[in-house]
């Protein structure tokens, strides 16, 4: 799976905008099994996270809303994206 | 690293995987002696264990039914533990360290508070992105930002000749910081005091920055009137875009004039 997140990392810097671009870089990627790249071309990160096996929950950090305090949060993950 | 007396950084990899990540930090994470990881993706976490051979995550401190105050005391205990043990230890957080994340400003607090060296490394917060991604630029008409939930808690004088950004709008109105999400009635209560300042026609953006290159931020357009139906997650950032025009302060604006005569008499005498 190093390759997937590497990849993903290349995409990350790469000056490239669109889904040509990002096809472009994927479909002249290296050695990569067939599941990871079909993720990757079809845009489906939840996909590429299982077949990474990466953790199923992941919970993130957020701000209390009382002053002065600071209480995690947490959320299993049912999306793509996170922010903070 | 060699071993000696212990030191803290925290820094923040981005938003967007391989996109965001600054060099001091990247160097700081490769360079650690152990990484502590509070991401929120699991393929980010992947990717920073590409970096470091020892890289931990903080996910384990979460546990059902478990007090969150709990859980923030234990990451901040665990960073710290290894500080003490003299290691230099990273605290590696997506988007910025210091934004919407209190666990790093109060790791860095304790650490300096028992005489070891603690910095803060910025990255590219959510707030960067939504800049970018929906063109605005908070200097034109000024931009308000507040946790949604204190928001709701306490009162604030809004300007609606100004942007007002709204954060974590998912848990809007949740008082025992142990829910992942709020239902409708929460979010009718926001609206119901929106709508003191907005009109139920304005509309909102609800944003969500992308943490992959191969997916795209959510930029989503809906009135207040349908924002209880909206669907609201943890990470949905609520942008609402001025309701009003600029009111011009004319009695400041002729008290400016006045001094401006008056330099300009000043000059003209010198």
């Amino acid at each position: 799976m190093s390759d997937a997140i590497r990849l993903l990392e290349r995409l990350g810097a790469a000056p490239v905008r669109g889904a040509a671009g990002a096809d472009a870089i994927v479909a002249a990627a290296g050695e990569m099994p067939a599941a990871q790249r079909k993720a990757l071309l079809d845009r489906d990160p939840d996909a590429l996270r299982t077949l990474a096996g990466g953790r199923r929950s992941m919970r993130c950090l957020i701000i209390s809303p009382e002053p002065g305090q600071t209480a995690p949060c947490d959320r299993h993950r049912a999306g793509s994206s996170w922010q903070g | 690293m060699a071993a000696g007396k212990g030191s803290l950084s925290c820094v923040g990899v981005g938003m967007m995987l391989g996109a965001h990540i600054g060099a001091r930090a990247r160097a700081t994470i490769e360079q650690a002696d152990v990484v502590f990881a509070a991401v929120s993706d699991p393929l980010v976490e992947l990717w920073l264990q590409q970096m470091n051979t020892d890289v931990r995550s903080l996910q384990p401190c979460y546990a059902e039914g478990k007090s969150r105050h709990d859980t923030y005391r234990e990451m901040v205990e665990a960073m710290l533990a290894d500080v003490r043990a003299g290691r230099h230890v990273c605290g590696a957080f997506y988007g910025h360290p210091g934004v919407f994340a209190g666990v790093p400003h109060k790791a860095i607090a304790v650490a300096r508070a028992e005489g070891f060296d603690a910095h803060m490394e910025p990255g590219v917060s959510a707030e960067d992105c939504l800049y970018a991604d929906l063109g605005i630029d908070p200097g034109e008409l000024g931009c308000q930002h507040y946790e949604a939930s204190q928001f709701m808690f306490y009162r604030r004088r809004i300007d609606p000749s100004a942007y007002l950004v709204l954060w974590q709008v998912g848990v809007a109105g949740d008082r025992t910081v142990r829910r992942s999400s709020t239902g409708p009635a929460y979010r009718r209560l926001l609206v119901e005091r929106l709508l003191e300042d907005y009109p139920s026609s304005h509309r909102v953006t609800l944003y969500e920055a992308a943490t992959l290159a191969i997916a795209a931020p959510r930029m989503e357009r809906v009135p207040l009137s349908r924002l209880v139906g909206a669907e609201l997650r943890m990470q949905t950032t609520m942008v609402v875009p001025p309701a009003t025009a600029l009111l011009r302060d004319e009695a400041m604006m002729e008290r400016i004039a006045r001094l401006d005569a008056g330099a300009r008499n000043e000059e003209v005498a010198a």
